[in-house]
């Protein structure tokens, strides 16, 4: 079997295509599906990242409580910031709460007294909140802690607001501020594998953990507002995604835009798809042989029946069937329409010939019946002459001896009568009948056929 | 024969028949209903066993209709009718009831009323302390909503001159909005009315140009600023559970939780 009989070649082409088709429908099907769920799986990191933020703000609220609540303790801040009339008690509080400051990790340490004015501020070059504005104060000044998040200096700004007490009475307010930074991101970036930047409503960049977080996309931060629910962008050239989370800091909304890169999972896809090919290429061919050997192995009696059929073909007619057809199964068929067609031929002689054989053995038959009537006459009258002379003679020799000629003559028209059914049986009009007969009779004309010749040969025959 | 068709009645007979399937259904969206209709879920729940109903915290009417869009779940929340092209997405809406949208202070607050112009000047932030209302000497800490809210579209549909000024805290999620009114005592805010039931601290409702927010005068439209809300679903999408919700909620059982909050039943249509 070559590769070039078109069976073969069929065959090839039929797994190849298959191998194509399923290749395709497998490559595209999976590949639409671990698509998504990487598009997805980028959306569950990107919230993920959102509600770690959330936990670290959080965090980052309760150290700015804990200080503030530690620092309203200490000793003396109270009665300063009650009195604050001279400059013993201002200083007082500036080295109360620059102490404090050290010893903690806020940004900022404020102390308002009872009439809502800034007695200390630690960081002085920053600039000047209104009190009146600052949510909490009011109400740490009612005995009421509460905490607050606003956007000073560029930077989003948690404050722990506490009441501070002198004599049990409510004497001022102590703030513990707090800056998210671009580090407190970048800490954040560095352990969850994406960029972060918090943008305030204004669009503003509040803190981001990558110098190029500013080019944002103004429409989806108010979207992210305004729909209240996360905005995904997929980049799907360079297999980015970037995330838009409205998210509330304490009491003020923000946008935390989140920025994640599939590069490295679409280029493990890419290669995985590589192997995937290879794989399928592989079992294409592997397939491709085994369908080979096995056709090959299928075929195999067919090519003896081919053979045997050129064979007595050959010899039928001398001559071997011309094959037309390259394939093995057209071949065969050559062969088998070859040898079919001669053997019909041959069978149409043979009938011919039978037939006229038939018509010789008819005649031959006539005329043997035709020959034994008429021969059954002259030896009717042989027989008839030789009962008379035998009727008028009184020689016992000659009697003895018409006596033989009467019964060899009777005999040959015995002998003629089966010549004649003889013909009946060739045309098929012989019929058996039963008859009585003496067997002693039969016998001694038996004697009388056959004694001659025994005596002729000195041999003695006995009838019993 | 007869076996034969017995046999296959048998095998095919799962798969025409609905047995009642218990289901647990989370109904996410809008933070204006989700008070009234945990009442509601709650009741529900306790009538019947085989269905149970859960109201999650807001995700805003936007994060319930993306939920039911993408098939998340087969019922959300909805703070207003649908527009066109929420329609246009197959959403079907199925209003419940109306209720009234009242301007609310926080616990520490004592004014009883205001006026809209009042309102517009709290907003506009002319307004900043109590005691210009007939109040104790208290700033007023001003809580808003997204212009995208049910809510804020009310209002701006009532009063075309509102503005927010800098210093009002804008919220995206009502959770956020009732935890500011609880937490700040001179809080001013504008909210639906079932929604009080979810405030923690005493927080008051202040009638609107001498009129008060009841039932009544919704339903005689004395009083001007009403919303409606109801639920959203897919067409063809309502679960047996979420069926079974809606006709419990349009049951006089449901009528009477309504009711007891504010609420305008609304029947569909």
């Amino acid at each position: 079997m070559k590769l070039k009989n078109p069976i073969t070649v069929a065959l090839v082409l039929l797994i190849a295509l298959l191998a194509v088709l399923s290749y395709w429908a497998t490559s595209w099907v999976t590949n639409d599906s671990l698509h998504q769920a990487l598009i997805k799986r980028e959306e569950e990191k990107a919230h993920a990242i959102s509600l770690a933020l959330e936990n670290l703000i959080a965090a980052q609220n309760t150290q700015a409580q804990i200080t503030a609540r530690l620092t309203v303790h200490r000793h003396s801040l109270g009665r300063n910031l009650d009195q604050l009339k001279t400059p013993d008690n201002f200083s007082a509080i500036r080295e109360i709460l620059d102490g404090a400051l050290l010893d903690s990790s806020v940004t900022f340490l404020e102390a308002i007294d009872k009439h809502e004015n800034m007695a200390y501020r630690t960081n002085e070059k920053d600039e000047p909140i209104q009190v009146a504005s600052n949510w909490g104060a009011f109400e740490a000044l009612s005995g009421a802690s509460s905490i607050s998040s606003s956007v000073e200096m560029g930077q989003l700004t948690l404050r722990a607001i506490e009441p501070v007490y002198h004599q049990d009475k409510v004497v001022g307010v102590l703030t513990a501020g707090l800056r998210i930074t671009p580090e407190l991101l970048k800490l954040i970036s560095k352990n969850l594998g994406a960029e972060l930047a918090l943008f305030s409503r204004e669009g503003k960049v509040l803190a981001a953990s990558t110098s190029s977080a500013g080019v944002v996309d103004m429409r989806a931060i108010n979207e992210a507002f305004a729909q209240k629910i996360p905005v995904y962008q997929h980049d799907e050239i360079h297999h980015k995604t970037r995330v838009y989370f409205p998210i509330m800091v304490i009491d003020n909304a923000y946008v935390l835009v989140v920025d994640s890169s599939s590069e490295l999972a679409f280029l493990q896809l890419a290669q995985a798809n590589q192997r995937a090919t290879l794989i399928a290429l592989g079992i294409a061919v592997l397939s491709i042989l085994i369908g080979v050997f096995f056709l090959r192995w299928i075929l195999r009696p067919l090519a003896k029946l081919r053979a045997r059929a050129e064979k007595t073909a050959f010899e039928l007619t001398g001559s071997e069937i011309p094959i037309e057809s390259s394939s093995e199964i057209g071949s065969v068929v050559n062969v088998l329409d070859g040898l079919t067609e001669r053997l019909t031929i041959r069978n149409a002689e043979l009938s011919k010939a039978g037939n006229l054989a038939e018509i010789a053995n008819r005649s031959k038959s006539q005329f043997i019946a035709n020959m034994s009537h008429e021969l059954r006459t002259p030896m009717n009258a042989i027989i008839g002459l030789t009962h008379m002379l035998g009727r008028n003679n009184n020689d016992p020799g000659q009697q003895d001896k018409l006596g033989k000629i009467s019964h060899a003559a009777n005999h040959l028209l015995q002998l003629l009568n089966d010549i004649l059914d003889l013909s009946k049986m060739d045309a098929e009009q012989m019929t058996l009948e039963s008859t009585q007969f003496t067997l002693g009779a039969l016998m001694r004309h038996l004697e009388s056929l056959v004694s001659g010749k025994a005596e002729g040969k000195n041999l003695k025959l006995f009838f019993g | 024969m007869p076996t034969l068709k017995f046999f296959a009645l048998f095998v095919l007979l799962p798969f025409f028949v609905q047995p009642a399937f218990s289901e647990e259904l989370v109904v996410p969206g809008s933070g204006n209903p989700e008070y009234v209709l945990g009442v509601l879920a709650n009741a529900f729940n306790a009538r019947q066993s085989i269905h149970r109903v859960v109201i999650p915290p807001s995700t805003g009417m936007a994060g319930g209709i993306r939920d039911v869009d993408e098939g998340r779940t087969t019922l959300g929340r909805a703070g207003r009718p649908l527009t066109e092209a929420e329609l246009a997405k197959g959403l079907i809406y199925t209003p419940l009831g109306r209720e009234a949208v009242v301007a609310v202070a926080g616990a520490g607050v004592d004014v009883p009323a205001i006026s809209s112009e009042q309102l517009i000047g709290i907003f506009s932030g002319k307004i900043t302390n109590w005691s210009s209302l007939g109040g104790k000497q208290a700033p007023i800490r001003v809580i808003g909503k997204e212009s995208t809210d049910a809510i804020r579209r009310q209002l701006s549909k009532q009063f075309k001159d509102l503005v927010f000024a800098d210093s009002v805290k804008v919220v995206h999620l009502d959770t956020y909005l009732i935890e500011l009114l609880d937490r700040y005592p001179t809080s001013f805010a504008v909210m639906n009315l079932s929604a009080l039931g979810a405030c923690k601290t005493k927080v008051g409702v202040l009638a609107l140009d001498g009129i008060q927010p009841s039932i009544e005068n919704i339903a005689n439209g004395s009083y001007p600023l009403v919303m409606e809300f109801g639920l959203i679903y897919k067409s063809g999408g309502l679960s047996p559970a979420g069926k079974a919700f809606i006709d419990f909620i349009r049951s006089p059982e449901g009528a009477r939780i309504f009711r007891s909050h504010g609420v305008l039943v609304k029947n569909n249509g």
